[in-house]
């Protein structure tokens, strides 16, 4: 195994030294001659006006968490569905009872997501009657 | 193998270089931006220091999780409120100056006391896999906590989509 | 395969060791579904199924008082099966009621939807069950960050109100901060012994590695001191207990520091010399030279925790802020129990426990129907209320007086219970000072504690109202004030059914 996470390492180190040689390189090679007009920011064109920062929709927050909580009960379920095989050999009552303890674990989490689902934390469209988003505040009331 | 033996000390103290530094610029830096992406590489390097302890589900899930859950979640927290980060204070000097001497106070503590601690030897055995060891444990040994997991993840769910949510309703 | 062995025998008498967990279980998922599915105004169904199901899962722990199976562990060691975690229980169960009818009562509750509230309070109660009877550190460790996630959000319910969201928040940067440092030092106890028991800890306390061992106990009692309040570690009280909803301050006064205490005792029972377990007679020759030190220490933290709190305590106008300095004071009266740390001291915190319970959220009930009425916090702003709430005045002033320790009331029971084993030790010691200037500290904070819990007394009746308040007096206030008086003066007064209780239940502990 160590061989398997040696090849780990070394496709890392290259890559970093492919991708941060390359910038290097490049900043070394370069001219820098900066003027006021090259340093402005790049609009297609027009002159830029207002800061960069963009009102933030809370949606990607939302999603972000119930991600979270379900991606660790992904990495729970990995291991034990693995394991779940080696329990068919030993006898049957075994395998039902093992089977049993992970849907109770799965329908826990299957509650969660009928719940995150009916509040609406998985909605991506704002309700109708708002046109424009203009309102959008950082803080959630 | 003398190779091996000198390419895994070279692997460890440069993971260690990566969580330091990288951990010292999250702490450190001015904009808030650079200290998250600093604290993910702190965050790999962790994953990395699984990998050489032959804990190869633990760096997984560090990874998974961690680098690919929480940290996007405190990015999208920085999105969301960058305006009230922009005029965080610049700490008076004392305190800078008391927190370092309290910081280097504790970690000469903790030095002193880990290098006369008589800490619990493993005999030392080659590399594995460890998921399927995981998996049986946690269906047989760790049952109890690994249900009562599925709850904690419930309440979690529950409070923080309770917290987040907009006026509908109620 | 070693592990499979047993599980099909052994799975259903291990379930059924955790049947009152199981049914707040079976009870938080009913209450989603329900809220879920139900249209409409539903907080009335929430809240009755909610009591159905606490008082499902108090008739469980009740057939399993009467069990008289001796004490085992259960789920592999995981978890302990005895008495001692039944009582603990039994109050986290009680007071969870308790404050479910709080809530019912509370104008602050009911602008909010309450499916989550109950939810994450009986998830909590939930929590604080599998602490009190965890033996390994990884289920210690799941419980208590379950019943800090569940608090964080029920500190910060009523989002509306800035100081709720800001006692959330205090709430939350210290919990997590004192969780990682005890994790810290669980981890080091890990890398001592190479086992994740909790008293494991008694094995490889050798005069080589000892400072290494009371350094990780040390980390680890920080977390525990976090959820106890004890004096370093106190910071987030006041501002947590005066922001969050009061049911919810009187839930997280009581069960939650109940639960550290649970905490404290299952990770230190080892220290407790005269309790009857098994290779006890190992375990004091190893802990011999030591328990004079971690006495020191204890002594050190109640005697600050004490004078601290009733010090601070003596300036506070807000009622709610003043109840927290007054728990802060009450952990370090507890705490003097930790430094004798024997049989007789173990039963006296029990009952101070239980009577602690209902003294406290007695107490916050009392601020609930004043802050109803008033809608002010203050107390200089409740001058005279006895004109026209006297019942609440008369029931108040016994809880009062029962929190100060003064004679005929149950907190005089608990205190003496504490004085009286420390008095005991001071005299069976070479080291009698020691014990008796704790005893003398304790009854001056006693005394000094006198004048707050008076004070207010006294605004309320002394001193001439400045205009009517004119909200009527319900027949459910009456109700309650009576029950919580009942409890104070009568259950642990005149009832000893208590004290049978818990000698049974300090025999039946194991490690």
């Amino acid at each position: 195994m160590l061989y398997d996470f040696a090849n780990i390492v070394v496709f890392l180190v290259l890559t970093g030294v492919l991708v941060f040689g390359t910038l290097l390189v490049g900043r070394l090679v370069r001219t820098q001659k900066p003027t006021p007009e090259k340093n402005t920011i790049y609009e297609c064109g027009e002159p830029p006006f207002g800061s960069s920062w963009v009102r933030y929709n809370i949606r990607f927050y939302n999603i972000a968490l119930v991600f979270l909580i379900f991606d660790v009960e992904v990495v729970c379920l990995f291991p034990v569905i693995l394991v779940l095989q080696h329990f068919k050999l030993i006898s049957r009552t075994l395998m039902l009872v093992a089977v049993g303890e992970v849907a109770f674990f799965v329908v826990v989490l299957v509650i969660a997501l009928i719940y995150a689902w009916h509040k609406g934390a998985l909605d991506w469209l704002r309700a109708p009657e708002s046109p424009y988003s203009v309102e959008e505040s950082h803080n959630p009331e | 193998m003398a190779g091996k033996e000198i390419a895994i000390i070279i692997v460890f103290y440069v993971t260690c270089g990566v969580v330091v530094i990288s951990a010292l610029i999250a702490v450190f830096a001015r904009s808030v931006i650079n200290a998250a992406f600093a604290l993910f590489f702190t965050l790999c390097g962790m994953a990395g220091f699984y990998f050489l302890l032959s804990a190869d589900f633990l760096a997984i899930v560090q990874i998974v999780v961690y680098a690919g859950g929480i940290l996007v979640l405190l990015l999208f927290g920085i999105l969301l409120t960058h305006r009230t980060l922009e005029e965080l204070g610049i700490e008076k000097r004392t305190t800078y100056i008391a927190g370092t001497i309290a910081g280097l106070a504790f970690y000469l503590i903790l030095i002193f006391i880990i290098a006369q601690g008589l800490w619990h030897q493993i005999p030392p055995k080659p590399m594995a896999p460890t998921t399927a060891t995981i998996g049986r444990l946690l269906l047989t040994k760790y049952l109890l906590p690994f249900e009562i997991s599925s709850v904690t993840l419930l309440a979690a769910l529950i409070g923080s989509a309770y917290l987040v949510r907009r006026k509908e309703g109620k | 395969m070693q592990w499979t062995s047993g599980i099909i025998e052994q799975l259903p008498r291990d379930l059924s060791t955790i049947a009152p967990e199981i049914a707040l279980v079976i009870t938080i998922l009913a209450l989603i579904l329900i809220d879920l599915l139900m249209r409409g105004e539903v907080s009335f169904s929430i809240s009755f199924f909610a009591i159905i199901g606490v008082f499902i899962s108090l008739h469980l722990l009740f057939n399993a008082f009467y069990n008289p199976a001796p004490s085992r562990t259960a789920f592999w060691g995981l978890l302990a099966v005895d008495k001692f975690t039944l009582f603990l229980k039994l109050i986290f169960l009680l007071s969870t009621f308790l404050v479910i009818l709080l809530t019912l009562q509370s104008n602050l509750i009911y602008p909010y939807r309450v499916g989550e509230y109950y939810t994450l309070l009986l998830t909590a109660t939930m929590a604080m069950c599998f602490l009190v009877s965890a033996r390994n550190f990884i289920l210690f460790y799941l419980a208590l960050e379950t019943l800090s996630i569940s608090s964080y959000v029920l500190a910060t319910y009523t989002k509306r109100d800035v100081f709720s969201t800001e006692a959330g928040l205090k709430y939350l940067i210290y919990g997590a901060a004192a969780s990682a440092v005890m994790l810290f030092g669980i981890s080091y106890l890990y890398g001592l012994t190479g086992t994740l028991d909790i008293t494991a800890w008694v094995n490889v306390l050798t005069p080589v590695t000892s400072l290494t061992v009371l350094l990780a106990l040390l980390l680890v009692f920080v977390g525990i001191a976090f959820k106890i309040s004890a004096v370093p570690f106190h910071f987030w009280a006041p501002d947590v207990y005066q922001g969050a909803p009061t049911p919810i301050t009187a839930y997280l006064s009581v069960a939650s520091k109940i639960a550290g205490f649970g905490a404290l005792f299952r990770v230190s029972l080892p220290l407790f010399t005269d309790l009857i377990i098994p290779g006890s007679k190992k375990i004091l020759l190893m802990l011999g030279p030591y328990h004079f030190q971690f006495a020191t220490f204890f002594w050190i933290i109640s005697v600050i925790t004490m004078t601290f709190g009733n010090l601070v305590a003596l300036r506070q106008n807000n009622l709610k802020r003043l109840l927290a300095y007054s728990s802060i004071a009450h952990a370090g009266y507890i705490l003097m129990g930790m430094t004798v740390l024997d049989a007789a001291a173990l039963k006296a915190m029990l009952f101070y426990f239980l009577i602690y319970m209902f003294m406290n959220i007695g107490a916050f009930y009392c601020a609930i129907v004043l802050e109803n009425k008033t809608r002010i916090g203050d107390i200089t702003h409740y001058k005279g209320i006895v004109n026209e709430y006297p019942y609440l005045v008369v029931g108040f002033g016994v809880i009062l007086f029962s929190l100060t320790g003064i004679p005929p009331f149950g907190g005089f029971i608990g205190k003496y219970l504490l004085f009286a084993a420390v008095v005991n030790k001071a005299l069976s010691t070479p080291h009698a000072m020691f014990y008796f200037s704790l005893a003398i500290i304790g009854v001056l904070n006693s005394v000094i504690s006198l004048y707050y819990y008076v004070r207010i007394l006294k605004i309320m009746v002394l001193e001439s109202p400045a205009k009517k308040i004119g909200v009527p007096w319900t027949p459910v206030e009456s109700l309650l004030i009576a029950i919580f008086v009942i409890a104070i003066f009568y259950l642990f007064v005149l009832w000893t059914q208590p004290y049978v209780l818990i000698e049974n239940v300090v025999k039946s502990i194991i490690v």
